[in-house]
């Protein structure tokens, strides 16, 4: 009724206006969703980066409880990983792996000095190494799921088209530490 | 008193309570047919003083039905739920006529109040070094009209509080999909939505926490797992872990160490009952692996 005296080119050129808006609002809608997930995906890192800085200096801690029990033991308590800011992802993941290592042969170290194992510090200082651990798996998790949904923004149309005007690009995942997969190894 | 005598007097109270409940309205009924008799063919005089001595029996009979009732229940308890309950956990504190308060299930995060609350069988013990509470609760919303009133049931069943001193979280809850009467957000913070790796999962429970990483590092794929196997268990959950506190309530429509007054007593049977009751909250410590583990 509205539009009924209207003439073809201005009918045509409200249709355009209104298909542009359309489509404007959902660009700026789907932009700032990828902008949003690009935002959780670095909270996300930042909570695994204090995450293996708490498991770190727990895992310090821990050397030097073992050390004073085993002095002569330096060359395996020797290589402790070190944390700097900026690591990228792959950093990461070498230094997460390292880290558990380390927390092995502290492990078959203790299993030697029985005075070491039933000391309260040690003790304590495994729970805590267990909730690190925890904490970090937590944060590895909420890292991908928030990683995963913003790479398939990335990929799936028509969503990639602004992914792609923005020059996203698709972020890595924080593997799950090598022990822990070969946990789940099966001898068939 | 020895078993027989005190399987004797349940006995007892349970025919009596039965009577109770049945001969008031029998005698009213009788008495309502013979003022209809004597009414249709006469007002008779005697009409109003017999409906007011049908009308005072019909008191007198349910306030000794609820009496019977009473006494019944407290003999009832103190036979196959106290004892049971002392052999099978710790530090065991158990009052039946009481429950939670409607401040405390509102705290626990669980069920939206309705305006009617009830709360009975207080449990409060350990198993296994794990200090927990529990009570059967019923909440329900009554809506009247005027003209027609309307009750909505919104929980039903058994809420239990355990202790998680391994795990300390702001605020994350889990519901499954059939637990309908969720309660709001935690004092008023928002909270998102989560999704897990387990499309099973996120297809069953709804997730929320105050903060995502709270929910990921309570819900661990063993923890999934377990709230997948009591819902598969029990049907209707919603769990809320909440400080060093795991909230859990069980939306199965019964309540739990009670005794049909209705059916004559069989000992064995009460016992096994008891124990099952019981064997519900241990399942729940040992399934969401609340125990510490002394080995290490």
């Amino acid at each position: 009724m509205l539009l009924s005296g209207l003439d073809p080119i201005t009918l045509v050129i409200i249709v355009v206006v209104v298909v542009a808006l359309i489509v404007l609002v959902w660009g700026i809608g789907t932009s700032n969703g990828i902008k949003t997930l690009d935002l959780k995906c670095k909270e996300a890192l930042s909570d695994i980066d204090v995450a293996l800085v708490k498991r770190h200096d727990t895992l310090t801690k821990l050397v030097d409880v073992v050390k004073s029990y085993a002095a002569h033991e330096k060359e395996t308590l020797s290589s402790i990983v070190s944390l700097r800011n900026g690591m990228s992802m792959v950093e990461r993941n070498a230094a997460a792996n390292q880290m558990t290592d380390m927390l092995n042969r502290i492990n078959v170290l203790a299993e030697q000095y029985p005075e070491l194992k039933s000391s309260e510090n040690y003790k304590q200082l495994q729970n805590a190494i267990v909730d690190t651990e925890e904490h970090l798996q937590a944060a590895r998790r909420l890292y991908n799921s928030n990683v995963s949904a913003y790479n398939r923004k990335l990929v799936v149309f028509p969503s990639s088209i602004i992914a792609g005007m923005a020059g996203a690009v698709q972020k890595p995942f924080f593997e799950a530490e090598e022990s822990k997969r070969a946990d789940v190894k099966m001898n068939l | 008193m020895g078993i027989y005598e005190t399987m004797k007097k349940l006995e007892e109270l349970r025919k009596k309570q039965r009577v109770c409940a049945g001969v008031p309205l029998v005698f009213f009924i009788g008495l309502f047919f013979a003022i209809f008799a004597q009414a249709s063919s006469g007002i008779s005089r005697l009409a109003p003083v017999i409906m007011l001595a049908a009308c005072a029996a019909l008191i007198y009979g349910f306030t000794k039905m609820g009496a019977y009732s009473k006494e019944y229940k407290a003999l009832y308890k103190s036979t196959f739920v106290t004892g049971i309950l002392g052999e099978i956990f710790d530090n065991v504190f158990y009052d039946w006529e009481h429950g939670f308060t409607t401040q405390a299930v509102n705290e626990f995060g669980l069920v939206k109040l309705g305006n009617r609350f009830f709360s009975e069988d207080y449990i409060s013990a350990s198993y296994k070094g794990i200090h927990f509470v529990q009570a059967d609760v019923k909440i329900q919303y009554h809506s009247s009209s005027g003209k027609s009133s309307h009750t909505t049931t919104y929980f039903s069943g058994r809420m239990f509080v355990f202790d998680n001193p391994l795990k300390k979280v702001f605020s994350v809850q889990a519901f499954s999909d059939n637990f309908r009467y969720r309660a709001g957000n935690p004092a008023g913070f928002k909270m998102n939505k989560i999704e897990l790796e387990s499309v099973d999962f996120n297809r069953t429970f709804d997730v929320k926490a105050v903060q995502d990483i709270d929910a990921f590092y309570m819900l661990t794929p063993h923890m999934i797992e377990s709230l997948m196997m009591i819902r598969n268990r029990y049907g209707n959950v919603g769990v809320h872990f909440s400080g060093d506190k795991i909230f859990v309530g069980i939306n199965c429509g019964m309540n739990a160490f009670d005794g049909d007054i209705k059916r004559p007593i069989d000992y064995n049977a009460e016992r096994e009952q008891t124990r099952k009751d019981s064997l519900v909250i241990i399942n729940l410590i040992e399934t969401l692996k609340l125990m510490v583990d002394e080995s290490n």
